[in-house]
């Protein structure tokens, strides 16, 4: 009992650090994705000894920085309230990682390793409920602020990730149909399936459709441009106005841990998890003569590997578009979110139903 | 054993933050208390290995009605002055006795129920998961369930045409 | 070994928790909170009685119950916020006109 509690809690403190530092390192990839297309330099003073190592630096000097300033805490009849709402953001965020599947399980001396902190049957479920958790730190910080703006920010705020988490959970429903499951690592097995012997069953291939939904309603969620209205750093005043120092450093960072989830959850769903295309559990299977033997721990690891570049990937894409487009007005925001996202995933779900009771999937 | 702690330390939260929810004067601090104590119900239903509930509890209890109470708070954006008036004995009275009153009824009824009773050490594979709970809502409670629907159709109309814009 | 009597205890003492704070509170957001209070202490006796007898049924009622009280909240949050439009108050004694 005691040496699974152990690997447990190393297991969750790997997931931790990996996120955290992988938050960190996505600050510095966003600076630079943005000044590569915007024709700048990025970030690149920073320098330790006349290394600037691509101003990789800045992770550490922003952090720096943010622990470094003055914090200042507004008046306000709320101030426990004010102090920890960066935190339950924060917290409920990164309690969403408990049951990402990053890797396939692995026997290892006669245990079972996953890197997985919790494999519930309910684990989508899970993973929703704390990402609806985390809205409650934007939606406090700005009423505890004791501030007209940073309150109707806050409101914006709600208002657009509670109608995005609709049409991301609506959006979810459609695969959810075929796969049958809610189990988190039950729904990457069941994407392992070839069609024709060579094209991967992944949900993308699946419910093109539902992906589409899925990555709008999750950018949504993450509050990106083009939905940054919430808070909409330099022009319009957002929930954060009042925060400073490591504070406000705790909600920004949220977005990029947000970000991850959003693209861990994505990648779960659609886009076959850790699957590797063609990889079995003993080596490449390429049909016929074409097969390469592996071990184990090699598959493993190249599972594990798979999950992370999928996710790269599509942080990428989200960062593609953010740089790309410019913001939505408010108006247009709702209207697309319940008029346009949600009835097309609600069609979805109809005709994915449909089709999986006529072809008794 | 694990069990156990796990149920009291929550069974302990859950009375706290109700008292609480229900004593602050701010009804945004109530709702936050609230939370807390919704919270802490959902730990308890999965201690009572009631696994999809306990989700449902989150997403919807916590996640949505709550927060529906928060938006509108925040909405009408009461004053201090407004929320308070805290200051009625006798009805904080008639509250206290009528809270005796139902205890004692409660208290009686669960005793006069026999010595206590465990619960099973283990349910059954599969027992509250979301599968067992959707069988049942689509075979046998197909008519309450689709009523249901009807119901929170007929909500969202006259949410919308209670507190939409004014005409005129 | 936890006793379904803990259980109802506490869901009783939710429950009585929920009725005082409808009795004295006169804030009507409050009030509905407490209802809320007394709805949640009703599925946790009903969860508990599905654990003891290893029944499913119940957890369907609680179900049931969730989705009745989304529907309660979205209408009644509707009236309060009508109410507050046209009287500016959440005061349900200021709220007594109906009387006559």
């Amino acid at each position: 009992m005691w040496i699974e509690l152990l690997t447990k809690v190393l297991i969750a403190g790997a997931v931790l650090t990996g996120i955290l530092s992988f938050g960190g390192v996505l600050t510095w990839v966003e600076r630079k994705q943005s000044a590569l297309m915007q024709d700048r330099i990025g970030a690149n003073r920073a320098s330790i000894l006349g290394f600037r190592l691509l101003g990789l630096f800045h992770i550490m000097t922003d952090g720096i920085k943010m622990f470094a300033k003055e914090e200042f805490i507004p008046r306000t009849d709320h101030r426990v309230l004010f102090l920890l709402a960066p935190f339950i953001a924060w917290l409920f965020s990164l309690a969403a990682f408990a049951v990402i599947p990053f890797s396939p399980e692995l026997t290892v001396a006669g245990y079972q390793v996953t890197l997985q902190v919790a494999n519930p049957e309910i684990g989508l479920l899970v993973a929703f409920a704390m990402m609806g958790m985390a809205i409650y730190g934007v939606v406090l910080g700005g009423w505890a602020s004791n501030n007209n703006y940073a309150l109707l920010g806050s409101m914006r705020a709600t208002a657009q990730m509670i109608s995005y988490e609709v049409a991301l959970a609506a959006a979810a429903v459609g695969p959810l149909l075929i796969y049958r499951t809610l189990n988190m690592q039950e729904i990457v097995i069941r994407q392992g399936q070839l069609y024709n012997g060579w094209l991967p069953l992944w949900g993308i291939v699946l419910q093109p459709l539902a992906f589409l939904l899925f990555l709008v309603a999750g950018a949504a969620e993450t509050k990106r441009v083009p939905f940054d209205l919430p808070e909409g750093e330099s022009e319009i005043i957002g929930f954060n106005l009042e925060y400073s120092s490591m504070r406000f450093g705790a909600f920004m960072f949220t977005d990029f841990i947000e970000k991850i989830l959003v693209a861990c959850l994505t990648t779960t769903i659609f886009l076959g998890g850790w699957q590797v295309p063609w990889l079995a559990d003993d080596g490449f299977r390429l049909g016929g003569a074409l097969a390469l033997e592996l071990g184990p721990m090699v598959v493993w690891l190249l599972r594990l590997a798979a999950f992370g570049i999928k996710v790269c990937a599509l942080i990428y894409v989200l960062m593609l578009v953010r740089w790309t487009l410019p913001r939505f007005r408010y108006d247009q925001l709702m209207s697309f979110g319940w008029k346009f996202l949600l009835p097309l995933a609600f069609l979805n779900i109809i005709v994915t139903a449909a089709v999986v009771l006529v072809l008794n999937l | 054993m694990a069990e156990q702690i796990f149920f009291y330390f929550f069974a302990a939260l859950s009375i706290v933050s109700a008292f609480l929810a229900v004593t602050r004067k701010n009804p945004v601090v109530s709702v936050v208390w609230l939370i807390s104590c919704m919270f802490s119900l959902a730990v308890i239903y999965v201690i009572l290995s009631a696994f999809f509930l306990a989700a449902v509890q989150v997403i919807v209890y916590a996640g949505a009605i709550l927060m529906l109470f928060v938006f509108v708070i925040m909405m009408l954006n009461l004053k201090t002055g407004m929320v308070g008036q805290l200051r009625n004995l006798g009805l904080k009275f008639v509250g206290l006795i009528a809270a005796l009153l139902i205890l004692r009824q409660f208290y009686s009824a669960i005793k006069g129920a026999g010595a206590m009773t465990g619960l099973p050490p283990r349910a059954a594979a599969g027992f509250g998961e979301a599968a067992a709970v959707g069988k049942l809502l689509y075979s046998q409670y197909i008519y309450p369930l689709e009523l249901m629907a009807v119901l929170l159709l007929v909500a969202i109309v006259g949410a919308l045409v209670l507190a939409g814009k004014e005409q005129s | 070994m936890i006793a379904l009597q803990s259980l109802l205890t506490l869901s009783a003492v939710l429950f009585v928790i929920g009725v005082c704070g409808f009795i004295t509170r006169r804030n009507v957001l409050i009030m509905f909170m407490s209802v809320e209070l007394m709805l949640n202490a009703a599925n946790l006796a009903m969860l508990a009685f599905a654990r003891h007898n290893a029944s499913m049924d119940p957890q369907v009622v609680a179900m049931f119950v969730m989705a009745l009280a989304a529907a309660e909240v979205a209408v009644g949050l509707a009236i309060i916020v009508a109410v507050f439009r046209r009287r500016g108050t959440v005061n349900i004694d200021d709220l007594r006109n109906l009387k006559w």
